[in-house]
């Protein structure tokens, strides 16, 4: 297959996004974490490299774990349990400001509406995380995932889309076969947009009109464009089909919708003025090979006016509904935090000078 | 605090421990889920495709 040519160009390749170029691949930027074998201490630094004032995680090796077909629904919960305990304890090293979303048992779906309401009362977990895929037949304008939108409703947390690559459930594997790049660009993309028209068309928002839903990792520039093109069929369709839509599908974005950019996509100023900058997000990606760690905030400063940024920056409190209750705890978790390592530098500055 | 502008970060992910379903999962599923070990025999890190569930790679 193609991958697996040598360059027959020599010289590097052309680049039109110059700040997107900063990858954390090949680069010495995570020895931190590594070296902290990625303990939450080190997830607290990445942070502070950044300018994070609360982190809402995401697994990676979680990421693919279940997603397959006809997997028992058993060892699915069972495999979610483990990880959301361990992720919540994870997260007690700086409750305030690291969050979590919990992995669900999507093969039952009560199963799963169980599980959130356990992460969620018990836990602290502050929304979902759903991988985007068609999962044993059931798409998202099913009725069999009526249960599981009306309990994020009912417990006021979000539904957070992230996808991976090479799920060996995504109906698009076919399509993929073994070259990584097609599926990396791809399934980051096409698989939200096809749960974004699901869920618009099928009325989870006009019948879940308090759901939030994010789509993460995806960029966001294809948004505005998609769902104009919803619209585009309104009147062909909306009559016949789906006479229950009242809103616009841009109505309905506006309302229960977020989509991230990760700081450096060319198109951000220009999909902001289209959806709104209220309505997006933002993704670090840390530790991944593809994420600009720790320049992400940075990039954003330098795509897009301030004032576009700080509304991305912010972005995130209206997906997971934080309030400037939780800024301020999460303020005094990080000068509590500043205060302990100024003391622990002057011990030492004293220890030096005696 | 990123340029004075608050910051959340929607999207962080963790590298979750090579021991992690040792240490928690139900111990009545225990043998459906296998991870990579070293020449210790312990858990290590790997490709998350190195971890299988029920025999089958994710």
């Amino acid at each position: 297959m193609q991958q697996y040519h040598k360059r027959r160009k020599s010289g590097p390749t052309k680049q039109t996004q110059p700040i997107a170029g900063s990858r954390l691949q090949e680069t010495d930027r995570l020895d931190f974490a590594i070296e902290r074998d990625y303990n939450a201490e080190a997830q607290v630094m990445g942070m502070e490299l950044e300018g994070v004032d609360i982190a809402v995680l995401y697994p990676t090796m979680g990421l693919g774990l279940l997603a397959r077909h006809g997997l028992d629904p058993r060892l699915s919960l069972a495999v979610c349990q483990a990880y959301n305990n361990w992720i919540h304890e994870f997260c007690q090293h700086s409750p305030d400001r690291l969050k979590f979303v919990a992995m669900l048992p999507m093969h039952d779906v009560h199963l799963a509406c169980r599980e959130l309401v356990r992460c969620v009362r018990e836990l602290g977990a502050v929304g979902s995380f759903i991988r985007p895929n068609l999962l044993n037949g059931h798409y998202w304008h099913s009725n069999y995932w009526d249960p599981l939108y009306s309990v994020h409703e009912e417990l006021n947390v979000t539904w957070g889309f992230h996808e991976g690559v090479s799920a060996p459930y995504s109906h698009m594997i076919e399509l993929y076969g073994e070259n990584r790049f097609y599926g990396h660009v791809a399934a980051h993309w096409i698989e939200m947009q096809q749960a974004l028209i699901a869920m618009m068309i099928g009325g989870v928002f006009e019948f879940h009109p308090k759901l939030r839903v994010a789509f993460l990792e995806c960029q966001n520039s294809w948004v505005p464009g998609l769902l104009s093109r919803i619209e585009w069929d309104y009147p062909q369709y909306r009559d016949s089909h789906a006479p229950y839509l009242t809103l616009t599908p841009k109505e309905y974005f506006r309302r229960n919708c977020w989509a991230a950019v990760e700081g450096s996509e060319p198109e951000i100023e220009a999909t902001a003025s289209l959806i709104g900058a209220d309505r997006m997000c933002i993704s670090s990606d840390y530790p991944h090979f593809d994420s600009n760690f720790p320049n992400v905030s940075s990039n954003l400063l330098k795509t897009c006016s301030r004032d576009t940024a700080a509304k991305i920056l912010m972005g995130g409190a209206g997906v997971y509904g934080f309030t400037e209750a939780d800024f301020q705890k999460a303020d005094r978790a990080a000068g509590a935090r500043a205060t302990r390592a100024g003391k622990l530098a002057g011990k030492r500055a004293v220890a030096v000078a005696g | 605090m990123k340029d004075n502008l608050r910051f959340v970060d929607s999207d962080m992910h963790v590298m979750e421990p090579p021991d992690l379903f040792e240490r928690y999962l139900d111990p009545k599923f225990k043998d459906r889920v296998s991870v990579r070990v070293g020449a210790d025999g312990r858990p290590s890190r790997g490709t998350s495709g190195l971890i299988l569930v029920d025999g089958l790679s994710t």
